[in-house]
């Protein structure tokens, strides 16, 4: 073992260690089902530590992160991309909410140079003026993309009508005009304040050796110090709502949407387990209540449950794409009576151990490739606890019936919801 | 890597090809299969073949679909059916203890599906609805303009107007279903493969049992072999208005007139896998790093499977103010690519990537199971899997060079913007 390492726990086979100098964690897991490996590193910085002026700015540096650092750039005819994309490496970057994760799968002979290109520009990323310049018009365009999408649409202004004081008001992408203005010292600062070995956690699965990789994480991000100052917290909380919120988007387009939302508890609440279990019973597979209700009786054009576990609080959201000049408000209703019945008459025995059953299986899917287990590791690091991934199955199984319809009567009621209809436009 | 040895494969019978493929993984697998059937067998209305698969999952003659679904839900297992051109398949993962079951169900599922007028009418108006919703899709009716440039009237490649599909949805009925079943489905052409945690020798028993009565299919490639080639004129620019969209998508490209199999086909491949395959391509470096004018932009060469001559093609998305210049930017790379090509040192570091690319995509069972299929279908044997690299690091500059030149005119291609361009 490493000295410069310290082990600190193991779970269903993946062990943390932190490193003693800069208080680095790292997670790793053996597998040598196929010469592959996935190199991560999740820095605990997203979105929710913007506030206005520079919302999408997580993400803009993000994008900067690969327009060079000390060691691998373009003038030294190794940039980022070129090293690894040759190398064949599947490699990219991702910001949400509470987290920015950076990874490589690679053959694992080539995993030394994603550690090393990860380590250099941790500390070493130019983050430059004119990248910002072409790299803001290249995130405008992603910004217009997803506008483009009428969901994508409606699920912005959701979450901007839900969450009115806490950062989860705006997107990862950000407000237009704060991608367009963002000043080159503002993406700087933000890099200086949150890009430190202790506000990091590195993830490494699949086909290596523990004591050749501990002594390579050593050898690159070894000699990186911790932040000389602490990590800023974010304290903003949502004040309680006080009354159901609806608004509406009239845009052009085709089919209408209805997005029905309630505010959920942070992700390690215990009633997450149970939230989970509510979404697949409603609407996870052909024997779900929804797909019985609208899909199968042909009354919608498709319906789902957007819901997933945040470092703070979340949505429980349901949307249904209904056909061509439908009106919303019937479906509305239809969506809330089958809340009320859940919160009346409770949930079956059949339906909690379909859902557990699945739940067992998706699981086991899970660990499939390298890249997967690291994906869903990377989710449980952003909420704050890694071994959310690891015990998930086993807090599911713990879950009864009287628990889910006390969980939907908690959270599923009138003034804490928000309602919004995305009504296409005659043209 | 070594693969193909390792594959065990069981004798057909009737037609009837099994393939697995043990891996490290624990207590479940992956598997995919196919067979004939796909949209092109039915020439007076291809959504009936498409409609086909979409009420495989509605019930058997011995269950409804409630309990086909409980049966599937309960293990947490999925059986995906979807089609293609020529192809039906059928996919999925499941833990290792129930894969006999979801076998014997998949057979099931095939022989003796339940079809019904009111499952049908359902599945109509469902998919009326999302071709309607296709029509507010930027890329989607940019492609199918470009496409409908290239093809002429019943050739694989060209995709129907929406509206046209909307009709034939509406015409058709479940005796056309009946009927397409009836005389299509049955064995003869195929395919099924599993990967993972697997015992080969107890799901071959399995599968041949449950099989074993299933009618041979009378569908051939050979009956649908496409004589259809694409347009000797082309050169067109079309703008497809759509309103309230804040991004543009561009496509341009043509025809190239040859298929996979041809000996071209890996050169085109790679250049332009050089000019825009990748994010360290000549496109996405100069229009999205140095310009930024892009998220994304891609060249690739498509259209080439089972004999089709095929197109290339590059897709970007723009602001729609940016639409002119991104045009011009896009033709100025193009012109570079064509008349200096591409050197060596580009091709070696292109080589390195396809390769790797391709090693990367054994990752996950659900990746070798999809790369065992397509070599099948290929019509190549199981070493073709490892033999791919080799063919990869075969391929020469000069050859390169030639086919870039050969397969791209400036005044041949059709260059499509989509969205509320002006």
């Amino acid at each position: 073992m490493n000295k410069n390492f310290k082990r600190v726990k193991q779970s269903k086979g993946i062990v943390e260690y932190k490193h003693s100098k800069n208080d680095l964690s790292i997670l790793l897991l053996e597998n040598d089902n196929s010469p592959l490996a996935t190199f991560m590193i999740t820095y605990h910085v997203g979105s929710r530590n913007e506030a206005i002026g520079y919302t999408g700015s997580t993400h803009l540096l993000e994008h900067l992160m690969f327009k060079g650092s000390k060691k691998f750039n373009k003038k030294n005819n190794n940039a980022i991309w070129d090293v690894l994309q040759n190398a064949g490496a599947l490699l990219n970057a991702t910001t949400w909410f509470d987290r920015t994760n950076y990874f490589e799968l690679v053959p694992s002979e080539h995993l030394e140079k994603a550690v090393e290109i990860e380590a250099d520009r941790m500390r070493n990323a130019f983050i430059k003026e004119e990248d910002k310049n072409s790299e803001m018009t290249v995130v405008t365009n992603e910004f217009e993309r997803g506008e483009n999408d009428p969901l994508e649409s409606l699920d912005k202004n959701i979450w901007s009508t839900a969450y009115q004081a806490h950062p989860y008001h705006h997107s990862t992408i950000g407000w237009r005009t704060d991608i367009e203005n963002v000043s080159i010292n503002r993406l700087k600062s933000f890099y200086d304040t949150f890009y430190w070995p202790n506000n990091a956690t590195v993830t490494v699965i699949g086909d290596f050796d523990t004591k050749k990789i501990l002594k390579l994480i050593d050898k690159y991000f070894g000699k990186i110090k911790k932040s000389p100052h602490e990590i800023p917290i974010m304290y903003t909380q949502e004040p309680v709502q006080e009354g159901p919120r609806r608004f509406e988007i009239k845009r052009s387009g085709e089919l209408p949407i209805i997005g029905i939302a309630h505010k959920t508890p942070n992700g390690l609440d215990n009633d997450t387990y149970g939230l989970y279990v509510l979404d697949r019973i409603l609407s996870y597979g052909k024997s779900s209540r929804f797909y019985k209700k609208f899909i199968d009786s042909g009354k919608a054009v498709d319906i789902s449950i957007s819901y997933y576990p945040l470092l703070d609080n979340g949505l429980f959201t349901t949307y249904l794409f209904a056909p061509k000049n439908s009106n919303l408000e019937v479906f509305e209703n239809e969506i809330l009576d089958e809340y009320e019945s859940i919160k009346k008459n409770g949930v079956s025995q059949e339906e909690l151990n379909r859902v557990k059953s699945q739940i067992f299986s998706q699981t086991n899917y899970s660990r499939d490739g390298s890249y997967s287990v690291a994906s869903n590791l990377n989710e449980a690091i952003a909420i704050g606890d890694w071994t959310f991934y690891t015990t998930f199955l086993d807090k599911i199984n713990k879950i009864n019936k009287e628990e889910i319809q006390k969980i939907a009567n908690k959270y599923l009621f009138q003034d804490n919801s928000t309602t919004g209809f995305f009504t296409p436009k005659k043209t | 890597m070594q693969i193909s040895n390792k594959i065990v494969q069981s004798e057909p019978v009737n037609g009837l090809n099994f393939y697995s493929l043990n891996t490290g993984v624990n207590n479940f697998v992956s598997f995919k299969g196919s067979f004939l059937g796909g949209k092109l067998f039915n020439k007076s209305n291809k959504l009936v073949p498409e409609l086909l698969v979409e009420m495989l999952d509605k019930g058997t003659k011995k269950r409804d679909k409630f309990k086909v679904a409980n049966i599937l839900e309960n293990v947490g297992a999925k059986i995906n059916f979807s089609h293609g051109n020529y192809r039906v398949y059928f996919s999925g993962q499941c833990l290792t203890k129930d894969i006999s079951m979801i076998i014997s169900l998949i057979a099931e599922q095939l022989i003796e599906p339940m079809f019904n007028e009111k499952d049908l009418k359902s599945v109509k108006k469902r998919n009326i609805s999302e071709l309607i919703n296709l029509k507010n899709d930027t890329r989607g009716q940019g492609m199918i303009s470009f496409l409908q440039n290239l093809y002429p009237k019943n050739h694989p490649n060209r995709p129907d107007q929406i509206d046209k599909e909307i009709i034939e949805i509406e015409k058709l009925s479940i005796e056309d279903i009946i009927l397409f079943h009836k005389e299509c489905y049955g064995l003869g052409n195929m395919e099924i493969c599993v990967v993972g945690d697997v015992d080969h020798s107890k799901v071959h028993k399995n599968l041949f049992e449950s099989f074993n009565n299933w009618k041979t299919s009378s569908l051939s490639l050979k009956n649908i072999s496409n004589s259809l080639k694409s347009k000797k004129r082309t050169g067109k620019s079309d703008i497809i208005y759509i309103p309230d969209k804040s991004s543009a998508d561009l496509i341009i490209g043509h025809g190239i007139g040859i298929d996979n199999n041809h000996k071209d086909y890996f050169n085109i491949m790679i250049g332009h896998f050089i000019l825009g395959g990748n994010f360290s391509s000549r496109l996405m470096s100069t229009i999205r790093e140095k310009e930024g004018l892009t998220y994304g932009i891609q060249s690739s060469v498509s259209g080439v499977d089972n004999g089709n001559d095929g197109y290339w093609n590059i897709w970007g998305t723009f602001s729609p103010k940016d639409i002119n210049k991104a045009k011009k930017l896009i033709f100025k790379q193009l012109e570079i690519w064509s008349q200096k090509g591409i050197s060596q040192k580009e091709l070696e570091q292109k080589k390195n990537t396809i390769c790797g690319m391709y090693k990367v995509s054994f990752d996950r069972t659900l990746g070798v199971v999809a790369r065992i299929l397509d070599t099948l279908h290929r019509n190549k044997p199981l070493s073709f899997i490892e033999e791919y690299p080799q063919l990869i690091n075969d391929i020469q500059l000069k050859d390169v060079n030639n086919s870039i030149e050969k397969y791209y005119s400036k005044e041949k291609c059709v260059i499509i913007s989509s969205g509320s361009v002006k």
